[in-house]
C-alpha cells in the first residue's frame, strides 16, 4: 500500500514532541500541577494513534465516533469506580485517584488523536492549527496590554531565571514559537492533494524551496524582532515611560513626560542597602531616593538647568565619584550611607538627599548586578512642625539665583488658582501645604490622563484646569508652578520613592514602578525638602508588593562575600532548596545548549557523508551500487526534485535528466533488474555506471553547496524515510 | 504592668549582661592584624581620604571606623548597637569584621542570631550559623570538648543551626542537630522543648508527648514546656489535660512580668476552646492574646481570631483585627508584615469574599497562593495553606459566576460573551477544587483536615462541603464514618451531615436521596448556634433552598427560608445564585421587569413577600426603582437612573449589599 510507505515518521515525533512540550509548558506556565508523565504519555501515543487512524480508511464520522466511544468508557469507568469505597482509610481514595488520572489520560489521548488525523487529512485544519499556535503567543503578548510586562508572575520569574527583563523573555518566547512555526512551515505543512477527496501529508514533499523560503523568512523577521524590538523596549521599559520618569539628565532637556506613564513594570531596577539606621526619617516610611533636579523652567515644563544650579543633584553616571564642595549648614539633618547595586543600566547615580559623596564599590557580582555604588548622605531628620514658621529660600542666595528659583508660568491662571487654594493663608509654609493637600484631595491618579497636548503647548494646564486626572509628573509640575506662582522656590525632583514597610534588613529593592516625579521647595537652613502628593482617588496602579523571594536572594548576593560564605554551605541542605517552577536550571542551560548543537550538527554531518560518500566505502558491487544510487537520489532531494507521489523510478529518472541534463540515476534499471530477478549480480558496476553518473557536470557548483547545506535528505532519511 | 519603657531599659540591661558573659567567656585576645581583602567592596577605598581631611569637613560623614580596634572591641560594639537598637549598624559592623577577618567566627554566630531573631531572614541564618560552625570546627578540633565555655559555644551554634533548619521547614535536619546535641551530653535548658516541637513537626506524636512531659519535670524552660505539653495532648485528644496545662503556663507567663510571653499559651488555649467548640471562650482568649504586648511577634491569634470572626460573618470585626496585626507588626524597623502575608492575604480574601467583593477576593487568594510562608514555628504546614486558598480561589470563582449570571447584559455582544465567560469561570470553579482534593488526598493524608476545626488547618469548614461535593457519595460516606469511629462531638456531627447532603445533592438526582439530604440538613440546622455559626447557618439554609426549589408544591416554606437567608446574609443569596422572591408594581414596563428577573429577583405576584419593588418611566424619562419593605431592617428607597441597566445593577448591589 502506497499509503503505509509513506507513513511520515518525522512528522510524528516532530508533532509529538510539540504537542509534549506544549502542555509541559502550559502545565508549568500556569501550575496545573497535573502528572507529567500521564501528560505526555497520553499525547505522544495519541499522536501516534492519529497518524495511524489519519492512513486508515476511517472517516470523519468514524474518528468522532471513537472520541465520544473514548469519552462513554472514562465516563462509565468513572461511575463504576464512584461505587467503590474500600474500608480502610489509605485505600479509601484510590477508586478516585484512578478515575481522575484515566479521565486526564482519556482526554488528552482523544484530543491528541483528533486533532492528529484531521491536521493530517485537511489542509484547513491544518491551518488552524497553525493560528491557534500563533493566537497562543499573541494571547501571551495580549496579558501585556498596556504594557505590564511583569504579568503574569511566571514571566517576571521566568525572566529573574533567565537573567533578562521581561520584555526579552516575552522576545525569547516569541522566537521560540516562531521557530516552530518554521519548523511547521518547513516540515509538516505541505500537503498533497491525493486522489480522491482527501489531501494527506505526502512525504515526497517534506522539502519545497517554497516552504524553505517562508521558513527562512520566518527566522530573519524573528532576528530582526528581536534585535531592534528588544533595543527599543528595554530602552523604553527601563527610561522614559515607567511612570512617565526616565533618566535623561542633561542640560536643557527633562526626563519627565506628561503624555503616558504606561510602561510601569515591576522589574527590579536595583537594591539599596542601608548601612545604618534612619529612625529620624520624617517621611516614614516612605523614602526618597533623588536621582536628578530640574529647576529652569522653560515656559512649558521643568528641565535640567546649568551646572550653577542644583548642585546637590549632580549629572554624574552610577561609576562617577562626587565630593559635594558646597558649605551645608543644614540643620537637623543626620548622616545616612547607602550601597545601591544596579540590576538595570542606570545612565545617573541616586542617593538620599542631600548626596555630599558618592563613590563606586566593586561589583559583587558581575552576572547579576550592572554596577555598585555607596552614597553618603546628609538625611533629613526633621519633624515637620519645626519647619512651620521657617523661611522659604535660602538667605545666602544672591537675586539671579533666587530669580532662577522663582521664574514663573506666564499664564496667569495658575496664580489665581494658587490664591485661590491658599486664601486666607499668608504662612509660605502652610501655602505650600495647602496645595500638596488640595491635589491630593481633589487629583485622581491614571496611569493613562489622556489629554490631547501638542509638544510645544502647556503640558499642565490641560490637567490642572481641567479634568485632574493625571500621574507624579503632573502633581509635581503643577505644585512646583503654583508654588513659584506665590513666589516662593520651588523645583521638581526625580528618582524613586519607595516604601520602606517593604524593605528588610535595611535592604530596598527598587522596581521600576517606584520611579516617582516630585515637587521640593527650599526652606531656609533645612535644605531641599520634598512636597508630595499622593492622591486620594486612584484609577490606575501598575504598583504591587515586592517580591520577597527575589530580595532575599539579592540580599544573599550582597553578603561579605563568596569566600566567607561559601556555595558550598547550601549543600545538602533541603531547607534551602526552593522548588523549581523550571524542568531544567539555567546553569544548564548554556552546555545544554552547546551539546544539543553539537550533537545536531554532528548527527547532520556523519548523515550526510553516509549518504552521499559511503558508496565509496569498501564493499560488494551490489551493496555499492545501492548506495550509490541513494546517493544520488538523496542529492536530488536536496536540491528540490524528489520522486513524486506514484511516480515510477524509470519515470522519475527520466525527469530528472530533463530537469538537470546530466543523466544522474544510470543505475536505476540495474537495480529494478536485480529487484526483480532479471539479473543476479551487479558486477561491473563501478566501471560501468558509477562515474559518469556521479560527476554530475551539468549540476552548477552553487546548486552543489545548496545541496550539500540543505538538512531536508538527512532529516527525511533519520526520521524513517526511504526512497 | 510594667511601662514600655522599663521594659526596654530592662531588655537592655539583660543585653549588656549577655554582652559582659560573652566576653568574659570567650576572653579577650590580642588583636591580630589582618590583611584587607582586596575583593572585599567596603574597603576598596575611603571617600574622605582627601578631602575630608583637608578641604572640606563638612562632607565628613564616617563610616563607623574598625581599623584601630581588635575584633573584640568589634563585637563588644556591635552588641551594644544591637542592645541600643540600631541593629542596622550592628550589622555594618559585623560585616566590616567579616570583610576584615572572614574566619572571626563569633561574627557569624552573631550574625546568624541577628538574622533567625531580628529579620526572620533564615537562609543567611543557616547559611551563617553553618559557617559559624565550620569556623568553630576548625579553631577547636572536632568535639568532644572539655572546657565549659567551649561546650556552651557549641551548644549554641547547635542551636541556631536546629533553630533555622526548623524555621526553613527542614524538620529532619533540625532532629538530627538535636540528636548530635544529645550524643555529647551537654545540657541546655532548651532542648527538651525544641526536640518535642520537631518530634510533632515529624508527625511522631506519643514520642513527641514523651519528651515534652519530661521536660515540664525537669522544670527548664517551664513556659515553653508546657505550652509544648498542651499543644501535644491537644493533638492526643486529650483535651481537657491540654487546657488545664496550657492554664498552667499562662499562668506561669504571667508571673515573668516583662519577661514572660503570656500570648502564646492564651493562642493554644484559644484553638482548643475553638476545637471544642468553646466559640465565645476562644474569641475571649484570643481577644486577650491580641490585647498583650508579645502577641506581635506570632500572626496565630490574630489570624485564628478573624477566621473565627469570618465563620460568624462578623466580617468588619475580622478586618479590624487584620488591620490590628499589620499595626503591630510595623513596630519591629526590619521586619515587614510580608512574613506572615499569605496568612492574612487568606483572610483578606475570605472577608472580600463574603461581602461580595470577589475580584479583591481572588487577587488576595492567588497572593496567598503565590507567596512563600515558612511554617517551622507554626502547627500549620504549606500544604494546609495551600488547600485552604485553593478552596477560597473556587469558591470566589463559583462566586463570580453566579454573579455573573445575576448581571443582564448591556448589549447584543456582551451577550454574546456571557456564554464564554460563564463557562471559564464554571471551569475555574471546578479545577481550583479538584485541585484542592488531590491535595487534600495526596499531600494531607487521605484528608486529615476532615476533623472538624483541626487546629492545624486553614480551611473554612461551613463550606468545605463545596469542595468535598466533588468525591463519590459512598466515598464520602465511608469517610465521615471512619472520621466518626475517633470524633464524638455532636457539632461536629451536624458539619459531616451538612456536607453529605451536599455531596447527595451534587450527586444525585432521585427523590429519595433528595429527601435524605433534606434530613441531613435539618439535622444540621438543628445543632447551628443562630450567633456564632452564621456561615454554617448560610451553607445549610442555601442547601435547603437547593432541594426545596426542585419541588415547587413548597413555595411558601422555600419563601421563608430564602428570606432567613436573606436575614443572614443578603450578599451570600446573590453569590449562591437564589433569586430573592419580590412582589412589583403591575405597571412596571415589561424591559425593566426582564431586567430585574434577570438580576438575582423573582419577580412575582403570587407569593407573600415582604419586600415590593416599584419600577417606573419618569416625565423626564428616568428610571425609577423604588423598594417597600416590611423588614425592619431594612428602610424603604428609591432610586433613580437614566439607563435601566445601570440602575437596576445598582439596585441590585444596594439590597444585596454589595460593597
Amino acid at each position: 500500500m502506497m499509503i503505509k510507505d509513506s507513513f511520515p515518521k518525522l512528522a510524528i515525533v516532530l508533532r509529538a514532541l510539540f504537542l509534549s512540550a506544549l502542555l509541559t509548558a502550559i502545565n508549568l506556565a500556569f501550575d496545573l500541577a497535573l502528572n507529567q508523565v500521564i501528560l505526555v504519555t497520553s499525547a505522544i501515543l495519541g499522536v501516534i494513534s492519529g497518524g495511524i487512524l489519519a492512513y486508515s480508511r476511517i472517516n470523519l464520522i468514524g474518528l468522532l465516533a471513537l472520541v465520544i466511544a473514548l469519552l462513554a468508557i472514562n465516563m462509565g469507568t468513572s461511575a463504576i469506580l464512584a461505587l467503590f469505597a474500600p474500608d480502610n482509610l489509605n485505600a479509601l481514595f484510590i477508586p478516585y485517584i484512578i478515575s481522575h488520572s484515566l479521565s486526564l489520560f482519556i482526554g488528552i489521548f482523544a484530543i491528541a488523536i483528533f486533532c492528529t488525523a484531521l491536521s493530517f487529512r485537511y489542509s484547513g485544519f491544518r491551518t488552524f492549527e497553525f493560528l491557534l499556535t500563533l493566537l497562543l503567543g499573541v494571547s501571551l503578548f495580549a496579558a501585556h496590554r498596556g504594557f505590564k510586562l511583569s504579568q503574569p508572575k511566571i514571566l517576571d520569574s521566568a525572566s529573574w531565571f533567565l537573567g533578562t527583563s521581561s520584555i526579552n523573555t516575552i522576545l525569547y518566547i516569541a522566537f521560540a514559537v516562531f521557530i516552530l512555526l518554521a519548523i511547521h512551515a518547513l516540515c509538516i505543512a505541505n500537503p498533497e492533494k491525493l486522489p480522491g477527496k482527501r489531501t494527506i501529508l505526502n512525504r515526497n514533499k517534506l522539502f519545497s524551496w517554497r516552504n524553505l523560503f517562508f521558513s527562512s523568512l520566518l527566522v530573519i523577521i524573528c532576528l530582526f524582532q528581536f534585535r531592534f524590538i528588544s533595543q527599543y523596549y528595554t530602552k523604553a521599559s527601563v527610561g522614559i515611560t515607567s511612570n512617565g520618569v526616565g533618566d535623561e539628565n542633561r542640560e536643557g532637556l527633562s526626563p519627565l513626560t506628561f503624555h503616558s506613564a504606561l510602561g510601569s513594570t515591576n522589574q527590579p531596577a536595583a537594591i539599596v542597602r542601608l548601612e545604618n539606621d534612619y529612625k529620624e526619617n520624617p517621611f516614614s516610611p516612605m523614602l526618597f531616593i533623588r536621582e536628578s533636579a530640574l529647576s529652569e523652567f522653560n515656559g512649558r515644563e521643568f528641565v535640567r538647568a546649568s551646572n550653577q544650579y542644583d548642585r546637590d543633584a549632580p549629572i554624574l553616571a552610577p561609576g562617577a565619584s562626587f565630593n559635594l564642595k558646597d558649605n551645608l549648614p543644614l540643620k537637623n539633618r543626620i548622616e545616612l550611607v547607602q550601597s545601591a547595586f544596579l540590576l538595570v543600566d542606570h545612565k545617573n547615580l541616586f542617593a538620599v538627599d542631600y548626596p555630599i559623596s558618592v563613590r563606586s564599590l566593586q561589583n559583587p557580582n558581575p552576572s547579576r548586578f550592572k554596577g555598585a555604588f555607596r552614597g553618603y548622605s546628609l538625611a533629613p531628620a526633621i519633624k515637620l512642625d519645626e519647619i512651620a514658621f521657617a523661611n522659604v529660600g535660602d538667605h545666602r542666595w544672591d537675586e539671579k539665583t533666587r530669580r532662577h528659583y522663582t521664574a514663573e508660568h506666564s499664564d496667569p491662571r495658575y496664580r489665581q488658582m494658587a490664591l485661590k487654594i491658599t486664601a486666607n493663608i499668608y504662612n509660605p509654609i502652610q501655602q505650600l501645604f495647602k496645595i500638596t493637600e488640595f491635589l491630593t484631595k481633589n487629583a485622581i491618579y491614571t496611569l493613562s490622563p489622556g489629554h490631547e497636548v501638542k509638544e510645544n503647548e502647556d503640558q499642565v494646564a490641560p490637567f490642572l484646569f481641567g479634568d485632574l486626572r493625571g500621574y507624579c509628573v503632573h502633581f509635581a509640575h503643577a505644585v512646583a508652578i503654583m508654588a513659584r506662582s506665590l513666589g516662593l522656590p520651588s523645583r521638581v525632583a526625580s528618582g524613586y520613592l519607595t516604601d520602606l514597610s517593604q524593605a528588610r534588613d535595611g535592604h530596598i529593592l527598587l522596581r521600576m514602578s517606584d520611579r516617582h516625579a516630585w515637587a521640593e521647595t527650599y526652606i531656609d537652613g533645612f535644605g531641599w525638602i520634598p512636597l508630595d502628593v499622593q492622591p486620594e482617588q486612584v484609577e490606575s496602579h501598575a504598583d504591587t508588593q515586592v517580591d520577597q523571594k527575589l530580595l532575599e536572594e539579592l540580599m544573599g548576593m550582597l553578603g561579605p562575600g563568596e569566600e566567607i560564605l561559601p556555595e558550598k554551605l547550601a549543600e545538602g541542605e533541603s531547607g534551602l532548596r526552593e522548588k523549581s517552577d523550571y524542568l531544567i536550571r539555567v546553569s544548564w542551560l548554556k552546555p545544554l545548549t552547546y551539546f544539543l548543537l553539537t550533537t545536531f550538527f554532528l548527527i547532520f554531518i556523519f548523515g550526510k557523508f553516509w549518504l552521499r560518500f559511503s558508496y565509496l566505502l569498501p564493499a560488494s558491487q551490489l551493496t555499492k551500487a545501492r548506495r550509490a544510487y541513494r546517493a544520488e537520489l538523496a542529492l536530488l532531494f536536496d536540491l528540490g526534485a524528489p520522486r513524486k507521489f506514484g511516480e515510477t523510478r524509470e519515470e522519475f529518472r527520466k525527469r530528472a535528466l530533463k530537469i538537470f541534463g546530466t543523466n544522474l540515476l544510470q543505475a536505476t534499471s540495474l537495480l529494478n533488474e536485480i529487484k526483480y530477478g532479471q539479473r543476479k549480480s551487479a558486477d561491473n558496476f563501478t566501471e560501468k555506471y558509477l562515474r559518469p553518473s556521479l560527476i554530475a557536470k551539468n549540476i552548477g557548483w552553487r546548486k552543489k553547496i545548496i545541496a550539500f547545506f540543505n538538512p531536508s535528505a538527512v532529516t527525511f532519511w533519520l526520521g524513517g524515510g526511504r526512497w | 504592668m510594667v511601662s514600655k519603657t522599663k521594659r526596654v531599659a530592662v531588655k537592655k540591661i539583660i543585653a549588656l549582661l549577655i554582652v559582659a558573659v560573652w566576653q568574659f567567656s570567650v576572653g579577650f585576645q590580642a588583636a591580630q592584624s589582618q590583611t584587607a581583602d582586596p575583593l572585599d567592596p567596603t574597603l576598596n577605598f575611603d571617600p574622605f581620604e582627601i578631602e575630608s581631611q583637608s578641604e572640606n569637613q563638612l562632607t565628613g560623614i564616617k563610616e563607623s571606623d574598625i581599623s584601630g580596634k581588635t575584633n573584640e572591641q568589634v563585637l563588644l560594639d556591635a552588641e551594644i548597637l544591637m542592645a541600643r537598637g540600631q541593629p542596622l549598624d550592628a550589622r555594618s559592623l559585623l560585616l566590616k569584621l567579616l570583610a576584615r577577618d572572614p574566619h572571626e567566627q563569633r561574627a557569624h554566630a552573631m550574625l546568624a542570631s541577628y538574622y533567625l531573631t531580628e529579620v526572620a531572614h533564615y537562609r543567611l541564618s543557616l547559611k551563617y550559623s553553618k559557617r559559624a560552625l565550620e569556623l568553630f570546627y576548625e579553631k577547636k578540633g572536632k568535639p568532644p570538648y572539655f572546657s565549659a565555655l567551649d561546650q556552651n559555644e557549641h551548644a549554641r551554634l547547635l542551636y541556631l543551626l536546629s533553630q533555622s533548619r526548623l524555621n526553613l521547614d527542614d524538620y529532619q535536619g533540625a532532629l538530627d542537630v538535636l540528636d548530635e546535641l544529645a550524643s555529647y551530653g551537654y545540657f541546655t535548658s532548651w532542648y527538651a522543648s525544641s526536640r518535642a516541637w520537631v518530634l510533632m513537626k515529624l508527625g511522631r506524636i506519643k514520642e513527641a508527648v514523651k519528651v515534652a512531659k519530661l521536660s515540664a519535670l525537669s522544670d527548664s524552660e517551664m513556659g515553653r514546656s508546657l505550652n509544648m505539653l498542651g499543644i501535644l495532648l491537644s493533638m492526643d485528644q486529650q483535651k481537657s489535660e491540654s487546657i488545664g496545662v496550657f492554664k498552667e503556663a499562662i499562668r506561669y507567663e504571667f508571673s515573668l512580668g516583662p519577661l514572660g510571653q503570656p500570648a502564646t499559651p492564651l493562642n493554644n488555649v484559644g484553638e482548643v476552646y475553638k476545637e471544642l467548640f468553646e466559640d465565645e471562650l476562644a474569641e475571649s482568649t484570643w481577644r486577650r492574646a491580641i490585647s498583650l504586648p508579645d502577641s506581635c511577634e506570632h500572626v496565630l491569634p490574630y489570624l485564628n481570631l478573624a477566621l473565627l470572626l469570618i465563620d460568624q460573618l462578623r466580617l468588619d470585626s475580622a478586618e479590624n483585627v487584620v488591620d490590628k496585626f499589620k499595626e503591630c507588626v510595623a513596630q519591629y524597623p526590619l521586619r515587614n508584615a510580608e512574613e506572615h502575608r499569605a496568612l492574612t492575604d487568606l483572610a483578606r480574601g475570605r472577608i472580600a469574599m463574603h461581602r461580595g467583593q470577589i475580584q479583591e477576593a481572588i487577587v488576595f487568594f492567588e497572593n496567598s497562593l503565590s507567596h512563600r510562608q515558612w511554617f517551622g514555628k507554626i502547627g500549620t504546614n504549606t500544604e494546609d495553606l495551600e488547600v485552604a486558598a485553593t478552596i477560597s480561589l473556587g469558591q470566589a470563582y463559583a462566586a463570580l459566576k453566579n454573579i455573573l449570571k445575576a448581571t443582564p447584559s448591556k448589549n447584543f455582544w456582551e451577550s454574546l460573551a456571557y456564554p464564554f465567560k460563564l463557562s471559564k469561570l464554571a471551569i475555574f470553579e471546578r479545577w481550583y477544587h479538584r485541585r484542592a482534593r488531590g491535595v487534600l488526598i495526596n499531600k494531607l493524608k487521605n484528608i486529615e483536615d476532615f476533623y472538624i476545626r483541626n487546629t492545624d488547618s486553614l480551611i473554612e469548614y461551613p463550606t468545605f462541603g463545596d469542595t468535598l461535593a466533588g468525591l463519590s457519595t459512598a466515598v464520602l460516606r465511608r469517610r465521615v464514618q471512619l472520621e466518626l469511629q475517633k470524633d464524638a462531638r455532636p457539632k461536629a456531627l451536624a458539619y459531616y451531615n451538612m456536607y453529605e447532603a451536599q455531596n447527595i445533592i451534587n450527586n444525585s438526582w432521585r427523590q429519595s436521596s433528595r429527601q435524605k439530604a433534606l434530613e441531613l440538613t435539618n439535622q444540621s440546622l438543628a445543632n447551628f448556634k443562630a450567633r456564632e455559626d452564621k456561615l454554617a447557618i448560610a451553607q445549610a439554609l442555601w442547601l435547603k433552598i437547593k432541594i426545596l426549589s426542585a419541588n415547587k408544591n413548597n413555595r411558601s416554606q422555600l419563601t421563608e427560608e430564602i428570606f432567613k437567608l436573606y436575614s443572614i446574609s443578603p450578599t451570600e443569596l446573590l453569590m449562591r445564585a437564589v433569586p430573592l422572591p419580590v412582589r412589583f408594581n403591575e405597571d412596571m414596563p415589561s424591559d425593566l421587569r426582564k431586567i430585574l428577573n434577570s438580576s438575582n429577583f423573582e419577580l412575582n405576584n403570587k407569593i407573600d413577600s415582604p419586600l415590593t419593588i416599584t419600577g417606573r418611566l419618569a416625565e423626564n424619562k428616568e428610571i425609577m426603582l423604588g423598594l417597600e419593605s416590611k423588614i425592619d431592617s431594612l428602610k424603604n428607597f428609591t432610586l433613580r437612573g437614566k439607563k435601566a441597566f445601570e440602575t437596576s445593577a445598582k439596585f441590585r448591589d444596594i439590597l444585596f449589599k454589595i460593597r
